[in-house]
């Protein structure tokens, strides 16, 4: 049992012990402009890639995880809106089915709005415009795949 | 009750392993956990790796992405919850991942995974799916198509009769 192992129950977590946890995380903030770079940089070499061989073989697939991984890492590396842009594009081209009938000029349209986001520094949707670009590819999306759950 | 400031003594006892194919990933879990207090922290960057790790160490507690190559996390998942070939069937496994969808969630608990975080993950998250494992463990049951942890958390101990006409508790 690990309750005994640690000595008893965890408490509930302190406001000191979070605010150490993120000041650990702040201690990683100095990387996070190289580390989404690298991420970004490898999407647009899969996109490229996409484009001359399609995406429904192996380059769709890399491009999926590539995309799946934006999405768990661009709001740690404090751009949530990649977050959601990724999230958007991981949704269109999750399966081999989907990635078929995925039109390439959508898939790269969020692989753009992503480039353009850090181009600009737009990190979240509280700019109308990072917003709205944001909405307009998730409603294509949807009407292609339809809602998920 | 622990003093304001300080980190439950225990948690330095506690040994994890994080498997995640981005280093990146991998780093920032670790810096969280050290704030916990927890340093005895093995990183694997595919399931091979975690797997001999495994079978090396004495771990207390996995936390696992799911989308790897070329083996992914809920195969590594299904591994361990295999007890003719695990090395530690009864390991509690936090599946931390970028599906955040229902039945991804399903999915995963289905396989055997303990909890769920969804990345991006905040510190406060990981803290509490940590506090589920250690004060609630979830009792494990083995049925004709399921080993692994109960999916069924209630509020209140269930005080009925078994429904499962297969199930034989484990722990």
């Amino acid at each position: 049992m690990l309750k005994a192992k640690v000595g008893g129950a965890l408490p509930a977590a302190n406001e000191a012990m979070m605010q150490r946890a993120e000041a650990a995380i702040g201690d990683l903030r100095q990387n996070f402009k190289a580390w989404l770079e690298e991420e970004v940089g490898k999407l647009e070499a899969l996109m490229r890639t996409a484009r001359t061989s399609g995406i429904e073989g192996e380059a769709g697939e890399a491009l999926f995880t590539c995309a799946h991984d934006l999405r768990g890492l661009g709001s740690t590396y404090e751009f949530p809106i990649i977050t959601r842009i990724a999230a958007s594009l991981s949704k269109l081209i999750e399966t081999p089915e989907q990635r078929a009938a995925a039109p390439v000029a959508l898939v790269d349209a969020h692989v753009g709005a992503i480039r353009a986001a850090i181009l600009q520094n737009v990190r979240n949707d509280t700019d109308p415009i990072g917003k709205a670009l944001a909405e307009e590819l998730e409603t294509r999306v949807t009407k292609l795949v339809g809602e998920r759950s | 009750m622990i003093a304001n400031g300080a980190t439950p003594d225990g948690l330095d006892k506690l040994r994890i392993a994080v498997v995640d194919d981005n280093a990146a990933m991998r780093g920032i879990v670790r810096s969280v956990l050290g704030a916990f207090g927890i340093t005895q922290v093995y990183e694997a960057a595919d399931v091979e790796a975690a797997l001999q790790i495994l079978r090396a160490e004495k771990i207390d507690v996995l936390i696992c992405d799911w989308k790897m190559k070329p083996v992914d996390g809920l195969s590594l998942v299904r591994t361990l919850r295999d007890p003719e070939e695990s090395p530690c069937p009864l390991l509690p496994i936090i599946m931390l991942t970028a599906y955040a969808e229902p039945s991804k969630v399903k999915e995963a608990r289905d396989a055997g995974v303990t909890e769920f975080l969804v990345k991006p993950f905040a510190a406060e998250g990981l803290y509490g799916r940590l506090q589920m494992i250690v004060n609630r463990p979830r009792p494990f049951v083995r049925t004709k198509v399921f080993f692994g942890p109960d999916r069924r958390r209630l509020a209140s101990g269930y005080q009925g009769p078994e429904r499962r006409d297969d199930a034989a508790p484990l722990s």
